[in-house]
């Protein structure tokens, strides 16, 4: 085991109920701090079980999942969620938003779950004024964007404000599912980038999970789903 | 960390303000009903119950004992029949009889009942548990065309001692007769007692047997005998409504009825008022338990609506609840967060429910003492309202369980998989 592995996975067995068709079966998987992988494979593969796996939301029926040097499967359901609060930042495909909320009170949220990122977020500025930060860098800095519903941001818009939600408090790692699937070309490149320079500058992992090929030559290493499961 | 759940729940509450408002309103107009009707019935009981007191035996003409009752001391219903002032004398010289006094009903003015009556009405009514009639200002009638006001009557009316004021025959608002011709002068005025007794307006039997002098079966004669030649007539009254008794003893009231219900001079009924108004309430128990019985469905009806909405809202919001579990939020806050919505909507319901109560209390008792006689007395919530509330909240809060349990599934069942 590499001294610098975020995500160890080893002899990985996972299926959605006990005696039930096994989805997922992985020998070996490292991922290494402050990389960027893309996770390629067709949908309906098991990437998504993967992510609740690595989310700590399911257990594998046998193997070993260590994230941090924490083997997440030996602790109880609720340090779980404590830990995915601390050291996860999520961002799915689309309607990412909490739509009752304000686009500051949507970034800040993962803070009200975690007292590690709401210490780490404010460390130099107020929670709100770090959102804002957060914003800014990913090109929301316009003050009539930020008294908008979130309902009536782009979907562009939206995704970004999700980064900064999954970055703020500067957790280990980022997982974004099918992020850009459905943003079009211009607008996925610039998230692209906004979102590898903000992994880049708050030294996150980024796992970039998608069914399009075409994005793999953004990334330093690609995996193909298909290779590792080896169902 | 259940601040924000809690604060989670307000803005989600906040964001749906048209759908949370119904929801909120429907309970509260159910909520206020089942009150309502829980203090009307509580309270007409009190209050009927505290209008008479001390009086042992009400005696009027043979018909049903509730009847006699309900105009004797309620003004409520018509007299059907007199009873003649010879009895009324025969019957008091009963050795066991301390005190008594008539009542003569009929005619009104402005729409409150008058009642003819004698001095000894002003010192033996007692309401309430023993307290007898004050007065505010003036004294007990003395002269023939004198009159004693309810509280109430010179109130709304206005009146003031001294003011000379016309009666009408008949008890409706709109009199086709009126005694013009032999006004009446205000020398007193009650203290008000929460009794229809603030609703009346007294005379003396002579009084009343004065305006009715030139009348015969209810129209006038066209004799017109002037206000001052009445009075030095004969006002011996021939008959009355009926009158009251106060006895020396308690053990004698069953002989002393006994007496009157066989009197065979002329068929008449002597009713123990507690006894009647016993078996006035069992008449009125099965109407008042159906509305109860309806104002709790329609409170179950309330809470059943908000359960809808809870449930639909749901579907919706399985994407919110997959963020939120994606931030680390545990599936008992994704329960507390269903909870509290309904929790919250049953609490706001209880709270605008209880407010419009007294609004519409407001808003009713007068037109309530006015019309019915019925006083209801508006008070701070008592033990069994605070009751039906706290059950209310309960059912509301156990009703929450469901979609809270529901979502609770949601969250482990779907995990980070969202549902468009």
């Amino acid at each position: 085991m590499s001294l610098n592995s975020i995500i160890e996975l080893q002899q990985l067995l996972f299926s959605w109920k006990k005696d039930g068709p096994v989805i997922l079966d992985i020998q070996q998987l490292t991922i290494t701090k402050n990389e960027r992988v893309f996770i390629e494979g067709p949908s309906g593969c098991g990437k998504s079980s993967l992510l609740g796996l690595l989310g700590g939301i399911t257990l594998p029926l046998s193997g070993n999942i260590k994230i941090l040097g924490q083997s997440i499967q030996n602790i109880s359901g609720s340090k779980r969620d404590q830990f995915r609060a601390d050291h996860i930042g999520f961002i799915f495909q689309m309607f990412n938003m909490i739509p009752y909320l304000s686009m500051i009170d949507n970034v800040v949220l993962p803070c009200r779950f975690s007292k590690k990122r709401y210490q780490q977020a404010t460390k130099k500025f107020s929670l709100e004024n770090e959102a804002k930060r957060l914003l800014a860098q990913l090109g929301l800095y316009d003050k009539e964007l930020l008294s908008m519903p979130v309902t009536e941001l782009s979907i562009g818009q939206q995704q970004r404000v999700a980064a900064a939600r999954a970055l703020i408090g500067n957790p280990e790692i980022i997982i974004a599912d099918e992020p850009t699937s459905s943003l079009d070309a211009d607008n996925r490149n610039i998230f692209l980038d906004l979102l590898f320079q903000q992994c880049d500058e708050e030294n996150s992992t980024l796992i970039f999970v998608s069914h399009d090929a075409n994005l793999k030559h953004h990334f330093e290493r690609t995996i193909h789903f298909s290779e590792i499961n080896q169902i | 960390m259940n601040l924000t759940i809690l604060n989670l729940t307000l803005k989600s509450i906040y964001n749906r303000k048209f759908t949370a408002i119904i929801t909120i309103f429907s309970i509260a107009i159910s909520v206020s009903l089942l009150l309502g009707v829980e203090k009307i019935r509580t309270e007409t009981r009190l209050s009927f119950a505290n209008t008479i007191s001390g009086t042992d035996l009400i005696v009027g003409a043979r018909s049903g004992s509730i009847q006699l009752l309900l105009y004797s001391v309620f003004r409520i219903g018509q007299v059907t029949n007199n009873i003649s002032w010879n009895s009324y004398q025969k019957i008091i010289e009963h050795p066991k009889i301390k005190w008594s006094f008539p009542i003569s009903l009929g005619d009104s003015h402005k729409g409150f009942r008058v009642m003819g009556t004698t001095q000894d009405y002003f010192e033996h009514y007692q309401y309430s548990r023993h307290k007898t009639l004050k007065f505010s200002k003036g004294n007990p009638f003395v002269n023939v065309y004198d009159t004693v006001l309810g509280s109430d009557v010179a109130k709304k009316l206005n009146y003031k001692l001294g003011q000379s004021i016309v009666i009408a025959h008949g008890s409706g608002e709109v009199n086709l007769h009126k005694h013009d011709d032999k006004p009446f002068k205000v020398v007193g005025i009650l203290k008000p007692t929460g009794t229809p007794v603030d609703q009346t307006i007294h005379i003396s039997l002579s009084g009343m047997e004065a305006i009715h002098i030139d009348w015969q079966q209810g129209m006038p004669t066209g004799l017109n005998i002037s206000a001052q030649k009445a009075e030095k007539m004969d006002l011996q009254p021939k008959a009355i409504t009926a009158f009251m008794v106060g006895l020396t003893s308690k053990s004698s009231i069953f002989q002393v009825q006994r007496m009157v219900n066989v009197y065979s001079q002329e068929p008449l009924l002597a009713i123990m008022p507690g006894v009647a108004l016993q078996e006035f309430w069992s008449l009125m128990g099965m109407a008042d338990q159906a509305l109860w019985i309806i104002s709790v469905f329609v409170v179950v009806t309330g809470l059943l609506g908000m359960l809808t909405v809870l449930l639909t809202s749901l579907n919706e919001r399985r994407r919110e609840i997959a963020i939120l579990r994606s931030m680390g939020a545990r599936p008992w806050q994704i329960f507390l967060l269903l909870m509290s919505e309904s929790l919250g909507f049953v609490l706001l319901g209880c709270l605008l429910g209880v407010i419009l109560l007294y609004m519409l209390l407001i808003i009713f008792q007068p037109l309530l003492e006015h019309h019915l006689g019925l006083y209801i007395g508006i008070s701070s919530l008592s033990n069994s309202e605070i009751f039906i509330l706290s059950l209310i909240t309960g059912v509301g809060f156990v009703m929450g369980i469901i979609p809270g349990f529901r979502a609770y599934k949601t969250s482990l069942m779907d995990g980070l998989t969202l549902h468009i």
